[in-house]
Parts: C-alpha cells; structure tokens; sequence
C-alpha cells in the first residue's frame, strides 16, 4: 500500500489539535469560573465584610476625637479631681503600713513558703503513696506497713536554706502557719487599701457614667479586633434546636458595642447596629438566633433575597420593618400586652375590642365561652357522680331499714351510708365551688356588640336600616362594621332582629336638664371612653362610640336606664332553658322578678343566669337625676333634618323574619351581638390561630392569584392587608380600591349572593390596618420549642393577666399604669390645669395599696353601702371611678397585677404598728394641725366635710387602705413616688448625729422633749385615725 | 396568549433537559437517519458491485480508495470520544454554576403541591395514569417495558446492523424503537412538562395555569355508549370488545409481517413471534385509549371489580 491516497482520510489523516485546544482553553476556563463563583460570586458576604471593615475603621477614626474630649473634660472636673485628692490622701495615709506588708509578703512569707512547700512535698508525695499501701494492705500486714509509714514520717527531712531539720508532721504545721500568716497579711492590705479602692472605683465609675459612647481604651480595644478582623461566616449556632443564623455575616454592626446608624457607614444600612440594642439584653442572640424573631432564611448566605427568605420556596420570609413586632409572637403568645411593641399590642387590642373574635376563633381570645363550657361540663360529670351516689345512697337505706336485714347487712349498709354521706357533701361542695364560677366567668363575659334583645325599648326603628346600610356614615370610627347587605337583605336582617327583639320597654322618664347634663358629661369620666363632637372639635377617648349623632337612633327613657345602669337587663337569659325568662317564670317559683347580682340564679333550674348585659361600659353611679341630665343633653346630639328618616314599617312584616334569620345567621351577627335565638351561635369565619403561617397555597386569592404571583404582592402580608380593608382619605389612592374585604371576589361570577365573601369592611386607617397585619403575620405555629416560649410565672403572669383585664375595661383610659403613658383623658385643658383633678396615677399602686382593701374597693369603688353616688377615696373629685361590676376573678387579678408592678410580696402581711401613748397622741396631735395637713386632706368620709380645699384623699380609709411602708416614704418624698403631685416634698428633714427624721418646720411645743423619729410618730398616728379623733381635730 | 406562563414553564430548571430534548431529539434523529440512509445506498452498491465489495470493507460512507480498511482505536476513536468528554465537562460545569438545584420548600405532608409531578423521566408513566387504572399504568404497563426491553435479544433474530447505521436491514426494529420511544415514551414526557397544568388539566401552551379553572369532564365506560349498564354485562361487552382490539392490531401486523419482512418472519419461532406480537399490540393500545378518552371521553372499555382498562 505504498500508493499516496488521493482523498485524505477524515479519520486519520484529520487533525483535532485545534478542537481539542479550544475545548481545552473552554475546560480552563469555565474550571476558573467555577472557582470563582464558589469563592466569590456565592459569597456576598465576603465583599460585605471587606468594606464594613473599611467603613467601620474610619468611623471609628472619627468617633474618637469626641470622645477624647468628653473624656479629658470629665477627668479635669472638679468630681474626678476632688475624687482623685480622696483617693490619693487616702493612700498616702496607708501608704506606710502597704509599704511593710509588701515587704512581709514579698520578702519573708512567700519565699519561705516556696522552699517549705518543695520538701514539703517529696515527703508528702511518699506518705500519701504509703497511706494508700497501708489502706489496701492485707490486715495482717497492715501493722507492719503502719509502723514503717510512722518510722518514715519521723524523718529527719532537710528544708533548704534552714540547719534544722523537721518531722513530716512539723513540716506540715509549719507550712500551715505560714499559709495562715500569708491570709491575714493579705487581709490586712486590703484593710489599708479599701478607702483608696473606694474611691477609685467610684472615680472610675463617673466617668463610665457620664461618658455617653465609649473610653479611649475600649476604643483602642475595637480598632485592634478589626485589625485582626477575620474573613469568615459569622454565625449563631444554637445546637438544641438546629438552628443556624449567618445574618451577622453581613449585619456585622449589629452587636458592636457602640450605637452605629447607617449615616456613619456611609449610607450602608446593612451595617447599622441593632436599632433595639435593650431588646437583645432580654432575648439574647447566642441562645435564641435572629430568625425567630425576624424569620428569614438564616443559612442561606448567597444573596440579600435567599437570606431574607423572600423568595417563593422559603415559608418564613423575613418580616418587613413595620411588622417587625410580628416576630413576637412566636413565643410571647396569650398575653394581651407585650412590653416594647406597641404596633403588636395594638393588634391585639383592636382584635379585642373590633371583635374579630367574634366570627373568628382565636386562641386566647373569646377564652370566658370555652372556660364556661368546661365549668359546665364539670358540673354535668360532676352531677352524674352525685346522682350514681344518691341511689346508692338510697339502696343501702333501704338495706338498713328493711326489717329482713341481717345485723351484719344493717352494719355494713350504715357504714356506707356513713361514707357516701361524707363524699357526698365533698360533692356538694365542689359543685357550689363550680357554681361560683360560673357566675363569675357568665359576669365577666362580654360581647363587642350591644344586646339586640333590647333594640324595641332601646332605638328608633327609622334608624335602624340607616346604621345597617353603611355604619361608618352615620358615625365614623365605629366598630360596627359595613356588610354589603343587598337592599333586600337590608330589609330582612332588620326586620329580623326587630322582631326577634323583647317586646318591653325602659320605664317612663321625666326630661332632665341638658346643660347640667353636659356639665356631668364632661367631667364625670365619660369622655374616659367616649368621643364626643367630629374633627378638631372632637373630645374624649377613641375606646367607645363616638356620641355625637346618639340623639338620632335612640329613645330617651331607654337611654336614662342605660346611664343609669348599663347592666341592667330588661330580661335575664338562662344558658340552660336557651331563653330569656319572663316575669311568669319568676312568678311561677313564687319569686319577684328580680335579677340584680344577688339573684343570679334561674328560678326554674337554679342554674347561674346571664343577668346583666354584656357590655364592658360601667355604672358611673349617676343618680337617676343626673343620668336623666345626661340623658337629655345627649338627646340634643344630632344633626339637623335627622328627624325624617325613611319609612320602615316593612320592619313588622313576619315574611321578612325567615330569610332575615339566615342572613343573620350567615353574616355572623351573633357573632358580636345578643340575639334572641342566636345565643348559642358559634364563630362563622376561619380560624386565625396560625393564619400567618398557613400556606399561601390556601389563602384565598381568588382570580388574583397569578396577578399577586407576578406583581410580586403573592404573600400573606399583601392578603391580609387587603383583606382586613383599608380607609385613607385621599380618595385617588389606589388602596381604595384594592384594600377591601371583598377584593377577592373580585371577576368571580356567584349566582348565589350569600356565597360572595362574607368578611366586613371596618373602615380602618392606616395605623389600624398595619396593626392587625402585624397581629395576623405573628399568629403562627410556632417552629421552636418551649424553651423558647414566654411562659410567665409568678409576678410577669400575674402582670400578662392583669393587661387583659385592664385593657379590657380601658382601665388606661383614664389612669396612667406604667410610667411614661399619659391616659388620652389628661390631655384635657382642665387636668392639664389642676393635675389633682385628674384621675390618680396607679404607677406604684402596689406598693401604695393594702391588696384587701384595693379587692373591696374594686368592687364598690363608693366605698359605702348607703350611699353610692361618690368617690370612695377622692370624693373631691368631679370625675368618677366606676363600678364595674367585675368578676371576683378579675378582682384577684387587678390585685395581683398591681402588686406585680410594684414587685410587692404576696401574700400581704400587715406590719405591726405600735400604738400611740397617749402623750404621743397628744403630740402627734399638734404636730399634726402645724403640718397643716388638713388644709388639702378631709378626715372624714363624709361629703359635706369636702370644701373646696380638699384636694387629697381622707384620712378614714389610710389604716386599712395603704401600707405603712408606703406612708412613711410618701411623707418624706412625695414628688419621687407621684411626680407633679401637690404634696409639699421636704416636710422632714434628717438628723445624721440623731439618726432621725424631725418636722421641717419647729416642732409644736408639746414634741419639744421628744426624742423619738417624727415621721414614724405620724405613721403612726394615723394608723390610729379614727372616726373620734376625726372629731377631735375638727373641733380644734 | 399568555407568554409570562409559557415562559416561567419553559425556564423552570426542572424543565431544561425538556427544551434541551425538544430540540436535540429531533437533530440526532435526523443525524442518525441520514447516516442510516447513506450507508443504505452504500448497502445497495456493494450488493449490486461484488468487485468493489471485495475492497471496500468499511460498512460506511463516505469511502476512498487508499484508505485504511481499518483504523486503531487509539487514537482515532479516543481522541474524538476525550474532545466529547471534554465539551460535556465544560457543558456541565456551566450548567451547574448558571442553575441551581431546582430545590424547594420543605416538604409538607399536609400540603401537596398543585400541579403535582413527577421527575421529568417518570412524567411518561405519570400521563399514562390518566387513561389506564393504577394497577395497569403503575404496575402492569412498567413491568411489561422493563420485560420487553429484556426480551429483545430473544426475539432479535435479525443478524444485520452491528457496528453501522441502517434502515432497510432493521426497519422493524427501528420503526418499534421510535415509536415506542419518541413517540410514546418522550411525547407523554413533553405532555406531562408543557401541557398538564393544577389538577393535571391540560393547558394548551400560552393558557394560563389558572387553579380556578373548571372543565367539563363526564367521562362514561365504552359499554355504556351501548346502554349496557348491568356489570357482567359491561365486563362481558369489554372482553369482546378487548378481542376484537387484539384481532385487529395483531391481524395487522400480522400481514405487515408476513407481507414486508418475510425472511425476518421465517426465521422467528412461534414463542418468538406471539411475544413480539403481544408486545406490539400492548403498545399500540396507549395511544389507541388515549385517543378514544380524549375524542369520545371513554373512560374505560373493561371494568371488572379487580381492575378496569
């Protein structure tokens, strides 16, 4: 085959060199690439941290000077140097005897202890080798062995540097003693040193205190760490729940010791430092991470999306900054208060107080109707024990009884009768307990909504069409909210609950006089509650209705009753007949028609009964005169023309009433108020429990779900947001439109109307609608364990409970609970003016108040049984503290609550005080009228003894009202415990040589020769206050 | 037209090996039959020129004279097998830094995802749980493929074909091959990916994968079209009807057999050829029930209490 081939052969004869090298140089370089994506393109953080090093460098560089300079000035002034001439004196003056205990301890006792201490301890090493010996030896060799170590301990043992030569035991007593010397020298230095160290420290401390930022050398401290600053990801492992957060790879400000904005990271957020820098004091980023609280993807580190989990397949995405208090939730669940997260705490309260609960359930919410149902079945299980032991109990009398019985039989039947009889009355006893607090949680029930049984005796029947078509109309800010009821179904849910009204009425009233009516209005505490008047000239609190169109839908006589009583029913209803009962079920029992609170039985079954109206607006203890004042003045709360409304006799027409029922039925009316009927109605809406975390698969975007997908807005944060509604005044606001509760239906084609959604438009502003959707985003199952959770005990239960019932009751609508939160009430012009016209403070009531006598004085805040129309303790007062009828559940926790501020012992033990001599009485007496103390106190709780002066509470309730602690450092620094009170502060003043308090003021002649402390004379004296000496001092 | 749909449906990365085969399928397919038919034309020239085949011993075009009969292994083919390694490395690497692993959310037990598929190879034997009953089209159909593909060299009597490209000496094999491959196998695949929306639907490309969406879909049992509605009956109707299927697609085949591959036909035994016809009509019954489920809505053709097909 020698012949040259014409053609070349594609296979051999082609050269791939050039594919070949070109796929080469390819492979190089997507090899390179790969190396450079892993190192670099995944690791974001990397860069981040380069130039936080950079940035935080030259911040640092910057900080300093200022610093320096803060703390130069504070080491020149006049403090830092007095402190430094204190200190220095008191060093010199022990500089002498420091000097000779060094020398001691330097030059005698610690090198003898090092040479001791080296023979010392070959010996040692060899008898504890022969103790041991000695210990395992058999016992015929132990003898022997004992011998040989007591021979071996007799030494002679050399110590180097001494002729002498020792014993082992010599040696060891020896290095004891000087062990000892060497204690008490040291000892003694610190003796000498204290005065000196005192003052260093607090020459230290001042400038620690008042240096804002940080020293020089804690500085210095930082610029070194970013010298040795590592490269690396920064993360929090918490091992027990396998959670692993890297945010800090990035957020590298976070924690840094001194407060970094992002202005100084040049314009950097990433960088700044945790904006609640207290918050981490508490929840610890080492133990608990930052996804819990945040959410977002901890572990992912390889974009700000991934990290931040917001991308499609990460469930927990992180919360945006206004919802940030959403992340409290996870653990700080069943409290109606969290302390630092407004936004969360107005969540709950609006969820509370809108009655979200009432169509949706809710866990910790609505919790009364559950504790009732299991009282309930308590006391069903627990009656069918009863009743198995009464036939028992029956069978073996007759055993007993029948004259066939053996003696034996007879013995064993009263024996057993015996028993039964005894485990019966533990019966009877538990089911009285269980009867008490039924008729506590049925009192303390409450529902948002008003008691439609009442509507005939209570509305205008015009009107009431009007309300339903658009509540927000009539009265904006309700929390009625809008139903898009057809005109038919208008017509039909208020024919229904027209009818299905009782057909009584409120008593006959005479009118009162409007003017003192709003005089009474004004001042006696409504406006607590209530808003009165629209825009700027709108007055009072946001918690209840606003009142200035309440002349439009009601009827006077009814309104008079519901001042004068707002609990008063016009029937009870009995949860176990399932109806309201009439005058002839009384009768029949032979009983008078009475359900006031001591009556809180049904005659028929003798079961608890709903007695009052379950509203949460108290009685302000009004006389009938002056709730028919008030009356008439809010009947003049109308607008002009309002007198003709639309005809509405179709309200009477029984056709109506079926499908009127469904629609109620359907809307969930009764999910807020009483409804003849309906009582019993459970909640209509889904549960929203876990909504924040339930799958956005199953939330119900309806059409929309591939516009919210491609617009970015598929989360629950956007569905909640729309679907709770959104009101702003801007009427070209695009939210308008698409923040509705029926935004969801929209393009959906439902022949049936009742099958279009359900859920009410609240009208709610901004402030509201970013509330409940933080409130919702928190509402989820939570991903960590227990250990996690916020489970209060003790006292932080006690406060948790607590918040439930003041908020529930708008206690903070006119006190102020914590310090720094001023009740909206003392905004007004008057209390501005006379702060001890204001309602009292109950910051620290705690500490003030005996918890018995607070108990009683929640519950009959008149503090008398005869006469009710008055303060109990502040009779001067013009505004008024209601009764509000509050379960003795609720009592004990108002209690607790309050002595939980105020971190008091519980139980209260009354300290004992001594009672006064009579010459001591005398003196405190005096002492007592040159105080001039009742120039603003009464001494008597009688109202014609308060003239205009009085401005203090009387003296007739301090022994079993407040606590001598309290007493004795209200006299000597009022203005610490109250701030703004009227009592003068510096009444006493203290006498170090004596070691007492005396009256600022010259001491009456009669105290001249006495010796004792003044303000301890006072306590006591007033401890003794009684109604005799109240006499005494007003006759002097 | 909703492009956005098709678009985030095209670039899912769980569907990237699906685009990649639309379009490598067809190239390959048309790449290995061109050389097929060349080496055809080479077949019939040789076969006509005994001289010219005494000196062409490569089985392939193009050929000259001069050429090697035969070349080594190293390095003409592994030269060109590393060059392949080589680009499919750099192919990889370059997927595997654009893509990441198409990982979601973790799994919910109390959540299945809607459309619920499966991985992009299984997608097949998924879209046939729409015409057949889980026990036909999860158990029975799979084994009988795993089965049939075992069988192929028992009933391969056709020596022809090792080592060179050819139509016309393997027709019946290459015609089984790609209808039983591309044609069923890969086309339910892209229907699974592109066509099977939320609730296994089947969206037209450019319709919107809406969950709301609702069709019409009463579907009745072949022998209910004959009012039959008395169950021995129906099952009685459905074994006939099951018959006379069989007799029709096996007379079929029978006389393509008989007609164009008589020696092939010749040399198979009975066992032989009565598996390769059953094999055959198995096939042919998927896209025959697709076709009458989705032309006459025909849910099943036998139902017994046991199974239904």
């Amino acid at each position: 085959m020698a012949k040259e081939p014409k053609v070349k052969d594609p296979i051999v004869d082609s050269s791939m060199s050039w594919s070949l090298s070109i796929a080469s140089v390819l492979l190089l370089v997507s090899t390179v690439w790969a190396f450079w994506d892993e190192v670099v393109t995944m690791r974001p953080w990397k860069g981040y941290q380069k130039t936080f090093v950079d940035l935080y460098a030259s911040y640092l560089d910057k900080v300093e000077p200022g610093l320096v300079d803060e703390e130069s000035r504070i080491r020149s002034s006049d403090d830092y140097e007095a402190l430094t001439a204190e200190m220095e004196s008191a060093q010199s003056s022990t500089a002498d005897e420091v000097t000779e205990i060094d020398r001691k301890l330097n030059k005698e006792v610690n090198p003898q202890i090092a040479t001791l201490s080296k023979s010392l301890q070959k010996v040692r090493g060899r008898v504890n080798q022969m103790n041991w010996e000695l210990e395992i030896a058999n016992e015929n060799q132990k003898d022997s062995r004992r011998n040989e170590m007591a021979e071996f301990k007799k030494g002679p043992f050399e110590v180097e540097g001494s002729s002498e030569s020792y014993t082992f035991d010599q040696l060891l007593a020896e290095f004891t003693k000087l062990k000892e010397e060497r204690a008490s020298l040291i000892q003694a230095r610190a003796n000498a040193t204290r005065e000196a160290d005192t003052f260093r420290n607090r020459r230290a401390s001042l400038v620690s205190r008042r240096l804002t930022g940080l020293s020089v050398d804690q500085l210095n401290g930082l610029k070194r760490g970013l010298d040795e600053f590592n490269v690396e990801i920064k993360q929090i492992h918490v091992a027990d729940v396998d959670l692993v957060d890297r945010c800090e790879s990035c957020h590298l400000g976070a924690r840094q010791p001194i407060d970094i904005t992002a202005a100084d990271m040049d314009g950097h957020g990433v960088y700044a430092s945790h904006p609640r820098r207290e918050l981490l004091d508490i929840h610890n980023p080492d133990e608990l991470g930052c996804s819990p609280c945040h959410g977002g993807n901890g572990i992912a580190t390889r974009s700000v999306e991934k990290a931040h989990g917001k991308y499609k397949h990460w469930l927990w995405p992180l919360f945006d900054a206004e919802n940030t208090e959403a992340g409290c939730l996870q653990c700080h669940e069943g409290t109606m208060h969290v302390e630092g997260a407004p936004t969360l705490n107005r969540g709950l309260e609006l969820f509370q107080n809108l009655g979200c609960w009432g169509c949706h359930r809710r866990e910790h919410f609505n919790q009364d109707v559950l504790d009732i149902q299991a009282v309930v079945q308590a006391k069903g299980s627990l009656d069918r024990r009863m009743s198995t032991l009464d036939k028992k109990i029956g069978q073996y009398n007759e055993v007993a009884e029948n004259r066939d019985s053996t003696d034996e039989q007879v013995e064993e039947a009263l024996s057993t009768i015996k028993k039964s009889t005894l485990e019966m009355s533990a019966f009877t006893t538990e089911m009285s307990e269980l009867s008490k607090t039924q008729v506590s949680l049925i009192r303390q029930r409450k529902r948002p909504g008003p008691n439609l049984k009442e509507i005939k005796a209570k509305l205008n029947r015009d009107w009431i069409p009007i309300w339903l078509a658009a509540p927000h109309a009539f009265r904006e800010g309700t929390k009625m909210p809008h139903f898009r009821l057809s005109v038919d179904q208008l017509k039909a849910v208020s024919a229904s609950i027209w009818q299905a009204a009782l057909p009584a009425s409120a008593p006959a009233q005479e009118t009162g006089d409007a003017g003192r009516g709003q005089e009474l209005f004004e001042s006696r505490g409504c406006l607590g509650c209530h808003s009165n008047g629209t825009g700027s000239n709108e007055i009072g609190g946001t918690f209840a209705a606003n009142l200035s169109r309440i002349g439009e839908k009601i009827n006077y006589n009814y309104m008079v009753r519901w001042i004068f009583n707002p609990r008063q029913r016009l029937a009870p209803y009995s949860p176990a007949l399932g109806r309201d009962l009439t005058a002839a079920d009384y009768d029949e029992k032979g009983l008078p028609f009475e359900f006031d609170e001591d009556n809180a039985l049904c005659p028929q079954t003798g079961e608890p009964i709903v007695n009052q109206n379950m509203t949460v607006m108290p009685s302000l203890r009004l006389t009938i005169e002056e709730a028919r004042d008030v009356a008439s003045y809010l009947m003049t709360q109308k607008t002009p023309g309002s007198d003709n409304l639309p005809d509405t006799s179709y309200m009477e027409d029984v056709s109506y009433r079926a499908m009127g029922d469904k629609l109620v039925r359907h809307f969930g009316c009764a999910g807020c108020h009483e409804i003849a009927g309906f009582e019993l109605e459970g909640p209509i809406g889904t549960e929203l429990t876990v909504e924040g975390s339930k799958p956005k698969d199953r939330l119900d975007f309806g059409l929309l779900t591939h516009d919210a997908d491609r617009e970015g807005w598929y989360d629950h944060k956007s569905f909640f947001q729309r679907k709770i509604g959104l009101h702003v005044d801007d009427e070209s606001d695009p939210r308008n439109t698409t923040h509705r509760p029926d935004y969801f239906d929209l393009g959906k084609e439902k022949a049936n109307p009742l099958e279009k959604l359900r859920m009410p438009d609240f009208h709610l502003d901004e402030e509201q609608n970013l509330a409940l959707t933080t409130f919702l985003l928190g509402s989820v199952d939570s991903r960590y364990p227990e250990r996690f959770y916020h489970n209060p005990k003790g006292m932080k239960k006690d406060i948790a409970d607590g918040w439930s019932v003041i908020k529930k009751y708008n206690c903070v609508g006119c006190h102020q609970v914590t310090p720094g939160e001023l009740p909206e009430i003392q905004d007004m012009v008057i209390y501005q003016q006379n702060t001890e016209k204001a309602p009292p403070s109950l910051v620290g009531e705690g500490f003030r108040a005996n918890p018995e006598w607070l108990a009683g004085f929640l519950a009959n805040p008149a503090l008398s049984d005869t006469n009710p129309h008055k303060n109990g303790v502040r009779p001067y007062l013009d505004i008024r503290m209601p009764t509000f009828y509050l379960s003795d559940i609720e009592v004990a926790k108002l209690v607790r609550f309050f002595n939980a501020m105020a971190t008091q012992p519980s139980p209260y033990i009354q300290p004992s005080v001594q009672p006064l001599s009579d010459q001591e009485l005398t003196m405190a007496r005096d002492a007592f009228l040159a105080a001039d103390c009742l120039k603003c106190h009464a001494t008597s709780d009688d109202p014609a003894s308060f003239t205009e002066d009085i401005i203090a509470p009387s003296f007739a309730f301090t022994r079993e009202r407040l606590k001598p602690d309290w007493i004795k450092r209200w006299l000597l620094d009022p203005a610490q415990l109250m701030p703004g009170t009227q009592m003068p502060t510096g009444l006493f003043i203290y006498k170090p040589d004596e070691e007492r308090w005396v009256t600022q003021d010259k001491p009456p002649a009669s105290m001249a020769n006495y010796k004792g402390d003044h303000v301890e004379l006072f306590v006591r004296y007033m401890w003794q206050f009684t109604e005799q000496e109240s006499e005494i001092l007003g006759s002097k | 037209m909703d492009w956005a749909q098709l678009w985030k449906i095209t670039t899912l990365p769980d569907n990237i090996p699906i685009v990649l085969i639309l379009l490598l399928l067809p190239y390959f397919t048309w790449l290995g039959l061109k050389q097929a038919f060349a080496n055809d034309r080479l077949i019939k020239k040789l076969e006509s020129d005994p001289e010219m085949a005494k000196t062409h011993h490569r089985k392939v075009e193009p050929y000259s004279k001069g050429w090697d009969k035969l070349v080594h292994v190293w390095p003409y083919l592994l030269r060109i097998e590393f060059l392949v390694a080589v680009i499919i490395t750099v192919i990889m690497l370059v997927w595997s830094i654009l893509l990441d692993a198409p990982l979601e959310e973790p799994a919910n037990p109390n959540l299945t995802m809607n459309p619920s598929k499966a991985p992009w190879y299984f997608l097949g034997l998924q879209e046939m749980l729409v015409y057949f009953d889980p026990w036909i089209a999860g158990v029975v159909l799979p084994s009988l493929i795993v089965v049939g593909l075992m069988a192929i060299p028992f009933v391969d009597v056709n020596p022809l074909g090792s080592g060179y490209y050819t139509f016309a000496q393997r027709k019946f094999a290459m015609i089984t091959y790609m209808f039983g491959f591309h044609f069923l196998w890969i086309i339910l695949i892209i229907i699974g990916v592109f066509l099977r929306g939320p609730g296994w639907m089947l969206f037209w490309p450019g319709m919107t994968w809406d969950h709301h969406r609702q069709v019409d879909e009463a579907y009745v049992h072949l022998p209910q079209i004959f009012g039959l509605e008395n169950p021995l009956l129906m099952a009685i109707f459905g074994v006939v009807a099951l018959i006379a299927f069989v007799v029709v697609t096996g007379g079929i085949t029978h006389v393509f057999f008989v007609k164009k591959m008589a020696s092939t036909y010749k040399k198979m035994n009975l066992i032989q050829y009565g598996t390769v016809q059953f094999l055959w009509i198995t096939m042919l019954a998927l896209p025959v029930k697709a076709v009458i489920w989705h032309m006459f809505r025909i849910k099943y053709v036998l139902i017994t209490p046991w199974f239904n097909i």
